[in-house]
């Protein structure tokens, strides 16, 4: 399978947001979390379940929140079992089938191993623009 | 004094004009008919300088050489002479076409490469089929992302990719498509297999390499023998080729009396010369005779008729309308040239038939002081515009063409053709230059 030209941020977006909502996730847009004491805003996040998504685009300069030591700490909460946030980047070069299947997996994943909260691990945010400090140490 | 006015201008240049339109279409003619004549000639001479070769030099021996030195005195052969070039040459490619039978790659090349039996070609065959079902694998195995699978371990614990990652479920659903190609096995099983095919793969292909280049090679040293027998079969003709080539430039560039002498004893191969030497000498003046008759014509036609051009339009101007032309200069202006212009295309045509039709080379006697012009037109026709006529004439002081009696045969030849020795005589006093036609 020849690597085809990645999707656009919108596109993405669009992709996940109905695969999560299909699956009965209520995401909302642009909300912001804390990991390792930077503040993250992801695309998609359902407070109450503690599941997200991020489409990790040069488009939308997420390089410059998401740093490596951001995503790290992230991935280290995800780990303990404190939240799933669906990481796709862009670099991927995936069409929408592809990463209509791959979110329908990882739902799949959360659902067998759904995170629960360890101390004040996420918070509801304000669509379009960050919440702050709703997920405080 | 009655002055001629303007519509009598008119009517005079018109004349004129369709006089030096008419003239210009003549000189159209005149320059195809020429191509055609000289293109002829041409040839002829060619056909005669090859004629002469081939009697200079018959064959490629010693005995042939020598006599062609004596005949010619191309003394340069009498150093090198192109049989022992030739002999060297024919050694030389023998040599080498020895030392290519000595070697084994082109001695056994039925032994090795015949095309079913060959034991390189058998060792391919085989290697081509050990080698396939290892193509085989690598070929089902054939992804993507196989190689970042395989880099990342993927289905042994090294594998590190989180499960939050997108390219996890990617490297999921490539693992998968890999799979459903290996029908009952790990993803470390395939990882394993595909390690084994190119490991084998790269084995084989390097001594499936090693005998494509054996091959290659005998091959190429065929593909030389071959070259060289059949360069070697072209050196006798190749060294004929080129020593008839010089030794005619060596003739046709010497000295005619020096030559003429030289082979003398030798008539028929003194005629065959003296056709070449003519030959070449008519393909000159032709196209002399054309360029001083012809080309150098048209422009003065062209000036003339650009002139009346610009005069009908001059008087057409109804400012110019009651303009008077005074009859000295009316009458001078368009005095009647056609006498002028029959003049000098008869000249020309005399001219130019009289040395295309000539062929009587054998009556030409080299050891006299030749003027091929004079030979040819019977000394009838001056031709100072020629280069080499004018610079015979100034070498040879007092110098005056007498023709042998024997060309009264010539003389009767000549009448057919558009010459006559009255004519000609005529046009000795009008030589002074040919194109020098009133156009103006």
């Amino acid at each position: 399978m020849p690597d085809q030209p990645g999707l656009s941020e919108a596109d993405g977006r669009a992709v996940l947001a109905r695969v999560f909502a299909a699956a009965g996730y209520a995401c909302r847009d642009d909300v912001v979390i804390t990991a390792g004491g930077a503040s993250l805003t992801l695309d998609g996040w359902d407070a109450a379940a503690r599941v997200g998504y991020e489409f990790l685009t040069a488009e939308a300069h997420d390089e410059a929140e998401f740093t490596p030591a951001a995503v790290a700490a992230l991935e280290e909460r995800m780990e303990r079992g404190e939240l799933a946030v669906l990481l796709v980047d862009e670099h991927e070069a995936l069409t929408p089938e592809a990463l209509e299947r791959a979110a329908t997996r990882f739902l799949a994943h959360v659902k067998e191993h759904p995170p629960a909260a360890a101390g004040p691990a996420g918070a509801a945010g304000t669509p379009g623009t960050p919440a702050r400090g709703e997920e405080g140490a | 004094m009655s002055y001629y006015t303007v519509p009598q201008f008119m009517q005079a240049a018109q004349a004129q004009r369709a006089q030096l339109q008419g003239m210009l279409q003549q000189v159209q003619q005149a320059r195809a008919a020429h191509q055609q004549s000289i293109a002829q000639v041409q040839q002829q001479y060619a056909q005669a300088a090859n004629d002469l070769a081939a009697a200079l030099v018959p064959d490629l021996t010693p005995e042939a050489i020598e006599r062609a030195v004596t005949l010619t005195g191309y003394v340069p052969w009498r150093q090198a002479s192109p049989v022992a070039a030739a002999r060297a040459e024919y050694d030389d490619l023998t040599r080498r076409i020895a030392a290519i039978d000595a070697d084994p790659r082109y001695r056994d090349r039925e032994l090795l490469r015949h095309p079913h039996t060959g034991s390189l070609t058998r060792a391919r065959t085989e290697l081509l089929d050990l080698k396939k079902p290892w193509d085989d694998v690598l070929a089902r195995a054939e992804h993507p992302r196989l190689q970042r699978l395989l880099d990342a371990g993927y289905g042994t614990p090294q594998y590190g990719v989180g499960w939050w990652r997108v390219s996890y479920y990617q490297d999921w659903s490539a693992a998968d498509e890999i799979l459903a190609r290996f029908p009952g096995k790990s993803f470390p099983d395939v990882a394993a297999e595909v390690a084994r095919a190119r490991e084998t793969v790269a084995t084989l292909g390097g001594e499936l390499a090693r005998t494509d280049a054996e091959i290659a090679a005998g091959e190429a040293l065929e593909r030389d023998h071959a070259a060289l027998v059949a360069q070697r079969d072209q050196v006798g003709a190749r060294h004929l080729t080129e020593a008839r080539r010089r030794v005619v430039e060596h003739a046709l560039g010497s000295d005619p009396q020096v030559l003429g002498a030289l082979m003398a004893r030798e008539p028929d191969t003194l005629n065959l010369y003296k056709r070449a030497l003519g030959g070449a000498h008519k393909v000159g003046y032709l196209d002399a005779v054309y360029q001083e008759h012809v080309t150098k014509l048209e422009p003065q036609l062209i000036a003339g008729i650009a002139r009346i051009d610009r005069d009908i339009v001059k008087y057409s101007r109804p400012k110019n309308a009651g303009a008077r032309f005074e009859p000295g200069w009316f009458q001078q202006r368009f005095r009647d040239r056609s006498q002028s212009y029959q003049k000098h295309w008869a000249r020309y045509g005399r001219t130019y038939q009289t040395i295309y039709v000539y062929d009587r080379y054998d009556r030409v006697d080299l050891l006299t002081d030749l003027l091929w012009w004079d030979v040819m037109t019977g000394g009838r026709y001056p031709g100072l515009y020629v280069p080499e006529v004018s610079g015979f004439y100034a070498g040879h002081p007092g110098y005056e063409y007498v023709a042998p009696e024997r060309d009264v045969d010539l003389d009767a030849d000549l009448s057919g053709h558009a010459a006559a020795a009255d004519l000609g005589a005529r046009d000795a006093a009008d030589d002074a230059g040919g194109a020098n036609v009133d156009a103006s």
